[in-house]
């Protein structure tokens, strides 16, 4: 029964940070919001914690925005009621630059990726729909683990074959990054 | 051990578990003979009711509880923060209010804030910055309070709020949910980022502690100096320090003058229980009063709780009050309001017949209640066997204030100043020494034989105002124990503007209110917006004492 147990736990904590890089980003990057919730902006925190070459603005619009400059654009997903009052948007337009913008990035050859960053919390009808109308267009996805509780991002990455990384906690984001970026 | 550690580890599974469940609507609600405390976070309820247990009476229960919420709520209250308390100990013939609300800086005046060409303030400073802090009551409340009608002595009962910080504060789902959509504020400023990040910028995660040591010894500083050791000395001068960094004006003489007011309550009834609640600088006491009676004027306990006449009616006795508000609140130091007019069951009587019961009226403007004149929050209840009852409401305004935090005290600045009108002109336009119009409202009642009966407020902005009113009628009219009153479904809205409702309101009463004419705003099934009531009530037929506690927030009562 110990053992059981102990293999339980075992196999759980690995699975807290379960991925693998199955294909490897490049720097510069570029990263903004989608759905203007804070979670890109925690998205720089732990990209300054491995050194990542990056830029970011919440608000980038396709038009001001050189994509030949970057390799990689990230894209956080997190609808925010409040976010996007503050930024005087409405979420039909949120979807529309973001979309803009992951169009240009496709066009000049970036990669793109899609991440959850602040789980469960940013599961919903908008957050979905933006993660949803995105998809076609991301080469891979970073989620945190219970975000993806119903398998949501796991349909998504494997019915466009494209890999997902997985973290636990925020902070575990570090180590998607370093490997994703061969940091 | 290799036991140890296996049950510890599933002991954190299932609580993490439980931990990510957004809503328990379970064991929110407490009963018990002695007394019974309840509050916005369970860790909070339990110090009050260890203190009933060591012989504390309603006051030191209800202070411990209050010092204890500001660490283990510090994003909703605390020492930079002010409120309002009602005090009924059974040997008093009336009730006491305690106004702790912040007072405008000496330096500030009706032009403090600066303002576009479009009279919209400019980079948010009522909100965030030195500029939205007013001087802040809470401690000069708390202890004044302590002194003068509990039997406790300070070091008794801060203890346990030193200890919660020094242990860490548990993130809950709320508390994490909290941080993320308040993290821009946080990151704004170094010290709150160092105290409420973690790895220099990620949010805890949802069972983790957050450890406050500056807290702490803030706290110890005022066991051992009182008032003095936060209104003069280090901590003053830190807190105008840190204040004028970011934009304010406070100043140690400022600090050193703040002067709370003690007031009588204002008085009404609600179908022969008498309400007691606050007075200006809230609105709120009054208002709840002036809306009670208006819908004295309905059968409501015939008409149901939550059908679409009754959720018609409180909606248009919503906008009446709501323009009386706009126009008559004030700070009543500087300002005539027509407290007895606003409170008159007359005055009620001639806005309940502006009710159409069929359909809501296109625009409302405010009556005239002088011809009737002859006159982001937190709140806890507590009541005992006695009939001692407390009820506290106190704040520092959106969560986590303006922002400021003072380094090395753990303290978060209030942004109250917000709760002036920014322009000149108004009755409630910045002024030195003025207290900002509030909507707080710690209130108690009295059953038709004029016993202590319940105790009861809530966070919420102007929602305090309609969901105390509402909570109030779910009792009386409705026969809802306090618990179900509290879980109960609520709506608000202002003068004008769309109805909000709560999730849980039927479909059938939803299409009827669309078909009357209603504009309605959909809100989710328990929204925190609706704020959160922690209430006591007395049932004097089996002799105990039932607390109640709201699931939108980290409720949760404890007895004894």
């Amino acid at each position: 029964m110990k053992k059981l147990l102990l293999t339980f736990f075992v196999v759980l904590c690995f699975a807290f940070v379960s991925f693998a890089a199955e294909i490897l980003l490049e720097e510069p990057v570029i990263v903004t919001s989608a759905g203007q919730s804070p979670g890109a902006l925690q998205f720089t925190v732990v990209a300054k914690m491995v050194s990542l070459d990056y830029k970011f603005d919440k608000l980038y619009k396709a038009e001001d925005v050189d994509m030949s400059q970057f390799k990689t654009f990230v894209i956080v997903v997190g609808a925010s009621g409040k976010g996007l009052g503050a930024a005087g948007i409405d979420i039909e337009v949120e979807i529309n630059r973001v979309l803009a913008l992951a169009r240009e990035a496709k066009d000049n050859g970036l990669k793109i990726v899609i991440c959850n960053l602040e789980g469960a919390s940013r599961r919903g009808e908008s957050s979905d729909k933006i993660v949803t109308t995105l998809a076609p267009l991301a080469s891979v996805y970073f989620v945190k683990s219970d975000a993806n509780e119903d398998g949501f991002f796991t349909n998504l990455s494997e019915e466009a074959g494209v890999p997902m990384a997985t973290f636990e906690m925020t902070v575990g984001l570090k180590d998607v990054l370093a490997q994703y970026f061969g940091k | 051990m290799r036991k140890a550690i296996l049950v510890s580890l599933m002991a954190l599974m299932i609580v993490s578990m439980f931990a990510v469940n957004p809503l328990n609507l379970y064991g929110r609600d407490a009963e018990g003979r002695n007394g019974v405390v309840a509050a916005a976070k369970p860790e909070a309820s339990e110090v009050g009711v260890k203190i009933l247990e060591m012989g504390g009476n309603a006051v030191d229960a209800a202070i411990a509880t209050a010092f204890a919420l500001g660490v283990l709520e510090p994003n909703a209250s605390g020492l930079g923060g002010g409120g309002f308390m009602i005090i009924q100990l059974a040997h008093m013939d009336e009730a006491v209010v305690i106004d702790f609300r912040e007072t405008a800086p000496s330096a500030a005046g009706p032009t403090f804030f600066n303002l576009d060409e479009r009279n919209r303030v400019i980079n948010n400073e009522t909100i965030i910055g030195g500029k939205s802090s007013g001087v802040p009551g809470e401690v000069a409340g708390l202890l004044y309070a302590l002194e003068n009608f509990g039997t406790m002595s300070r070091a008794q009962v801060i203890q346990p709020a030193i200890e919660w910080a020094e242990k860490g504060i548990p993130v809950t789902v709320n508390l994490f949910s909290i941080i993320n959509d308040n993290y821009e504020k946080i990151m704004m400023m170094e010290n709150g980022a160092e105290l409420y990040l973690k790895d220099g910028g990620i949010p805890y995660e949802i069972g983790e502690t957050i450890v406050l040591k500056d807290l702490a010894d803030t706290l110890r500083i005022i066991v051992e100096k009182g008032k003095d050791g936060f209104y003069k000395g280090e901590i003053a001068e830190k807190i105008v320090a840190e204040v004028q960094k970011r934009g304010g004006v406070i100043t140690l003489e400022d600090l050193a003058n703040y002067d709370l007011q003690i007031r009588k309550p204002v008085v009404g009834t609600y179908r022969d229980y008498t309400i007691l609640s606050v007075p200006p600088a809230s609105s709120g006491g009054t208002h709840i009063i002036e809306l009670l009676n208006i819908m004295e004027n309905f059968d409501l306990a015939t008409l149901g709780d939550n059908t679409p006449e009754t959720l018609h009616l409180w909606s248009e006795a919503m906008k009446l009050i709501f323009a009386d508000r706009s126009k008559y609140m004030a700070d009543t130091a500087f300002v005539d309001v027509p407290l007895t007019g606003l409170t008159s069951k007359e005055y009620a009587r001639t806005l309940a017949a502006k009710i159409d019961p069929n359909k809501p009226m296109e625009s409302v403007a405010a009556g005239d209640p002088w011809q009737y004149e002859s006159g982001s929050t937190t709140h806890l209840s507590v009541m005992d066997k006695e009939g001692n009852m407390v009820a506290i409401t106190k704040s520092i305004n959106y969560f986590f204030g303006s922002g400021v935090v003072v380094p090395g005290t753990g303290i978060i600045m209030n942004n109250h100043m917000d709760d002036f009108v920014p322009t000149p002109g108004s009755a409630n336009s910045v002024e030195p020494g003025k207290r900002p119009l509030s909507s707080m409202s710690p209130t108690l009642v009295l059953d038709p034989q004029g016993r202590p009966y319940m105790t009861l407020g809530s966070p919420g902005a102007t929602r305090i105002i309609t969901t105390v009113a509402q909570v109030i009628s779910n009792i009386i009219d409705h026969g809802m124990t306090i618990q179900q009153a509290i879980l109960a479904p609520r709506v608000f809205r202002m003068a004008s503007g769309s109805m909000s409702i709560e999730g849980r309101i039927s479909i059938n009463a939803y299409n009827k209110l669309l078909e009357m004419g209603h504009q309605l705003t959909l809100r989710g099934d328990y929204d925190a917006y609706f704020g959160g009531v922690h209430g006591v009530l007395y049932n004097y037929d089996i002799g105990i004492l039932f607390g109640g506690a709201d699931p939108r927030r980290d409720g949760q009562a404890f007895a004894f």
